[in-house]
């Protein structure tokens, strides 16, 4: 056994844009024991300075390929964009809320989004199992943390099941990783597949495979492991849900993108069809049960079960071009339900409420932002020239090219369903009017998060009318 | 032979407390017997030649995990027997559950050929745990750090009282 490391041959460059928010969370957390209560609103601006700080850094080790400590951290293109992805929309949600309460402490709220953000990141990275389940403990155990911190009974109550789903669903994968250790006597993917390879396939690997299925479907919030998404993201601070829209579930997809291609191949036919019953199962249960929700985060969160779906036909298709189509619609759906949150936010942060009925003369109240709510509604339902039509085009276009046309099908008519209750938002905001006797007052919102639903939404119409502009920074 | 032994008389104890566990109506009583469960797997952990591993579960979950749940009980408001609500049609469900579940996993592991390690045992595992923490699980082993600041955060942010 090797019990040696080189470490003047550890390529440190691979791990800098780990470092930085490493360091920066260690900052901003004594920035929170050592400044006074009137400059720790300083910590969202050196959260917002580290996330960017790590993303030139990733921007400087872009095409960098490399496997660092003996195997456990590899470094490569999708991991990169993965990341990328991560930190533009965590930047994003920092920005909208920097002149919001989070109802916590600055510090232990910025350093806690950084602790998982760095979770989320080494998750992308890692090339090991050992490596991958502390990544995704780290990602998630903030996330709880962060969902309880309102300390209402709803809130507790999110944090809870939340908790205690994520616990389960921890455990299962890690049932599933011991037995896989147990076949091949490994944890780095690749040995796995090399010991794989070449032998009859054994019940116990489909056993194992479907366990950490389990397991990570309960991170991606696939139907039937999403019970704790409508409750957590309408519960938990909306800060704190803008952020869960986008962060641990890139986690999950980065997760499955680099384990299951790399140490499940002998079995690619196998998981391939569990994911696209996953997509069927979660595609219609969301879709579905979003129509009669009256509560728009509720409405998001199973929109959000919908989209894994959609999400998971790209691992259906199990083909290189199809892991690419989906990390497109992740930046894409990721961009749309983070802007959607931040607007309920900007509506909360003015005593509104958060059913649909309160969204009556928004279009009247705030113009601009009505009118970035009614694009990401159209992105999420797919509505051709913004960005979600272009992600869903790619998406079932490589489901049609591997055979797999029922499923394009079922997402397509998922999607006319789904305008069913995006369309509803659209209607409350345009067409109905406040209650009578309500003045309709021009509501004031903070700038940084006006800048952010704004930059959002450019984003969500450049990717719609020129999507080449990020494939080919992906190299798809 | 005599492992053997140990192993079965072991696996046997680990079963019925783990049932006990399940099944007793007194939270006081399962978290004592939970102690036992995770007495017994230190004792795996010993058949194992995992003296380390094994001393470790006794100091962690034993020494630690059941009495922080032994405070929790102690120092929170609780019913002393719990009575369960569950109906017939929902326990039902859940033993034809477990069973189907115990059944083809049994039925998978029987067929299963796993694989066994070549190397010696390993006379002292303290330090060669101590030397693949420092090579080649050095990262995780960092990471796990960063994990255990953010529940350290987490802890008092949850037991921390509302200030307004």
């Amino acid at each position: 056994m090797n019990l040696t490391i080189n470490w003047s041959q550890v390529n440190w460059l691979a791990l800098t844009p780990e470092m930085i928010i490493l360091g920066f969370s260690i900052i901003v957390l004594l920035g929170e024991l050592f400044l006074s209560k009137t400059s720790k609103h300083m910590l969202g601006a050196v959260t917002l300075v580290g996330l960017v700080a790590s993303l030139v850094s990733l921007g400087y080790i872009w095409n960098l390929q490399a496997t660092e400590f003996n195997g456990m951290f590899s470094v490569d293109l999708t991991a990169n964009v993965l990341k990328a992805i991560l930190l533009v929309t965590t930047a994003l949600v920092v920005l909208g809320v920097l002149k919001v309460n989070v109802l916590m402490g600055e510090g232990e709220f910025f350093s806690l989004l950084l602790f998982s953000v760095l979770g989320t990141m080494f998750m992308a990275s890692s090339a090991d199992l050992i490596m991958l389940f502390i990544a995704l403990e780290l990602t998630v155990l903030p996330s709880y943390i962060l969902t309880a911190s309102k300390k209402t009974r709803q809130s507790t109550e999110a944090a809870l099941k939340y908790f205690l789903l994520g616990m389960i669903s921890s455990v299962i994968l890690l049932y599933g990783m011991t037995l896989l250790f147990g076949l091949t006597g490994e944890t780095n993917f690749a040995a796995i597949a090399g010991k794989l390879a070449g032998h009859p396939i054994q019940p116990a690997l489909v056993a194992s495979m479907l366990m950490i299925v389990v397991g990570l479907g309960f991170k991606i919030a696939a139907v039937p492991f999403h019970f704790w998404a409508p409750d957590v993201y309408e519960g938990s601070p909306i800060p704190v849900a803008s952020y869960l829209a986008a962060g641990p579930k890139a986690g999950g997809f980065a997760a499955i993108i680099h384990l299951f291609p790399l140490a499940f191949g002998v079995v690619a036919p196998a998981w391939a069809g569990v994911f696209a019953i996953l997509a069927v199962a979660s595609m219609v249960v969301g879709n579905l049960v979003a129509l009669s929700q009256t509560h728009v985060r509720r409405l998001l969160g199973y929109s959000a079960v919908a989209h894994t779906g959609y999400l998971l036909v790209g691992l259906a298709v199990a083909t290189k071009l199809g892991y690419a189509s989906l990390i497109f619609y992740f930046l894409v759906y990721s961009l749309a339900a983070l802007g959607a949150f931040l607007v309920v936010l900007a509506l909360a942060e003015r005593g509104f409420g958060e059913n649909l009925k309160d969204f009556a003369g928004f279009s009247r109240r705030a113009p601009m932002l009505a009118l970035a709510m009614a694009i990401f509604m159209f992105s999420l339902v797919g509505v051709p020239p913004f960005a979600g039509f272009m992600g869903k085009l790619y998406l079932f276009r490589e489901a049609v090219r591997s055979d797999l046309i029922w499923l394009a099908i079922v997402g397509v008519l998922n999607s006319v369903i789904s305008f069913g209750y995006y369309v509803t938002v659209i209607r409350q905001m345009y067409l109905v009017s406040p209650s009578e006797g309500e003045a309709v007052a021009r509501m004031q919102v903070s700038k940084p998060l006006f800048a952010s639903i704004m930059i959002i939404m450019a984003a969500v119409i450049v990717l719609g009318v020129y999507p080449n502009a990020f494939l080919s920074i992906i190299k798809l | 032979m005599i492992e053997q032994v140990i192993f079965f008389a072991l696996a046997a104890v680990a079963i019925i407390s783990a049932i006990a566990v399940v099944l007793s109506r007194n939270l006081f009583h399962a978290v004592m017997i939970l102690g036992g469960f995770l007495l017994t797997i230190a004792g795996f952990y010993f058949l194992l030649n995992a003296d380390f591993v094994g001393i470790m579960q006794v100091f962690v979950y034993v020494g630690g995990v059941i009495v922080v749940m032994l405070f929790g009980i102690m120092l929170t408001p609780h019913e002393a027997n719990i009575t369960n609500a569950a109906k017939l049609q929902q326990k039902l469900g859940t033993y034809i559950a477990v069973a189907a579940l115990i059944g083809l996993l049994a039925m998978i592991f029987i067929r299963t050929t796993f694989i066994t390690s070549p190397a010696e045992p390993v006379k002292d595992t303290v330090s060669l745990a101590g030397k693949l923490f420092m090579t080649n699980y050095v990262l995780p082993f960092e990471v796990i750090s960063v994990l255990l600041l953010a529940a350290l955060v987490g802890a008092i942010i949850v037991a921390r009282k509302e200030e307004h």
